[in-house]
């Protein structure tokens, strides 16, 4: 059990960016005038940025991954629980990565 | 026409409700949390060190990219620099919830900004497309997390890897998982689906050329563009 200067300093530095980037926009935005037209542009960012976590491993993936994306949105437009939409997707990939897909 | 009266709080009930729809987080942020701690281990930090960068910096990619190095004996700079690489997407997530955060007091903003991670911002989100205004519907995910993550970095530092092979269980799609779930309520509401559509198709290309934090970054700034050029004030009405 121990902590090192050195070590403790990069932890310390790590932090300071880490909470840069999760205040900074929020913070920044404060700024910015609230306009209709900035508005429309910080409301398209949430479906873009999910697309792009998405469909990264996705591309690299295969089959087991696509799957589980189609039963994931599959299960949330058949209005199931998002929880259970979730797991359907989890179970989706799993099963098809034990056929060995 | 949107009616936004501001009724935007952060409740103990709405924290609930949040840790409760981001249950699964509990998972992916262990599994993340394991093999962080496994790392960290083997690269020669203490237990107390590696449990201490999780509950500061509480960022798995980063974590593990700076540990990865530990060997050659980083400076302070150059981890700092992973991080924010690693995590500059972070920007764009929490710029694009001033509209949401912004009306509440500095210190209530703070905290699901504070634990701002993909996941919680994806059940969030979602949550907040079907009407939900508690701000815990986005710190409740992350608190799950979380708690997973630093109660795994421990354990994984302790005992090296619990769940052998935790892609068998499917467990490391649970993030793209929320993510996909969260995708497809907002492509159902949006008005105007180009923007996406067309963040999509830079997100293909930048991992195409290179592969790591830069195809999200290159979305959301895309999308941010997009959005707002083709806004139009008579469609707004």
């Amino acid at each position: 059990m121990s902590l090192d200067t050195r070590t403790l300093t990069i932890i310390l530095a790590m932090t300071a960016a880490a909470a840069f980037c999760r205040y900074s926009g929020f913070a920044f935005m404060r700024f910015v005038p609230m306009t209709p037209r900035i508005r429309a542009g910080l409301d398209a960012i949430p479906l873009a940025v999910m697309l792009g976590i998405v469909l990264p491993p996705a591309l690299r993936g295969g089959l087991p991954e696509w799957i589980g994306l189609a039963v994931t949105a599959a299960a949330v437009l058949l209005r199931l629980n998002e929880l259970i939409a979730i797991l359907c997707g989890m179970g989706a990939v799993a099963l098809v990565r034990a056929f060995g897909l | 026409m949107t009616s936004q009266v501001s009724s935007v709080m952060l409740t103990p009930a709405g924290v609930g409700r949040g840790l409760l729809a981001g249950l699964p987080m509990l998972g992916s942020g262990f599994v993340y949390g394991l093999a962080f701690g496994t790392l960290a281990a083997s690269a020669g930090l203490s237990l107390l060190e590696s449990v201490l960068m999780s509950v500061l910096v509480f960022s798995g990619t980063a974590q593990i990219a700076v540990v990865q190095i530990w060997q050659s004996q980083p400076g302070a700079i150059a981890a700092a620099l992973i991080v924010l690489v690693a995590n500059i997407r972070y920007v764009l997530l929490s710029a694009s919830l001033r509209p949401w955060l912004g009306d509440l007091p500095a210190w209530k903003a703070m905290l699901p900004l504070t634990f701002l991670v993909d996941g919680a911002y994806a059940a969030g989100m979602r949550a907040r497309a079907n009407g939900e205004t508690d701000a815990g519907a986005l710190l409740g995910p992350s608190l799950a997390s979380f708690s997973g993550w630093v109660a795994a970095t421990g354990l994984g530092y302790m005992s090296g890897q619990l769940i052998a092979n935790p892609k068998a269980f499917g467990l490391d799609f649970v993030v793209v998982a929320f993510c996909a779930a969260a995708a497809t309520v907002m492509a159902k509401g949006a008005r105007d689906l180009v923007p996406a559509l067309i963040a999509a198709a830079v997100v293909v290309l930048v991992d195409r050329l290179s592969p790591g934090p830069w195809a999200v970054i290159a979305a959301g700034v895309t999308a941010v563009l997009v959005g707002a050029a083709r806004h139009r004030p008579e469609a707004a009405a």
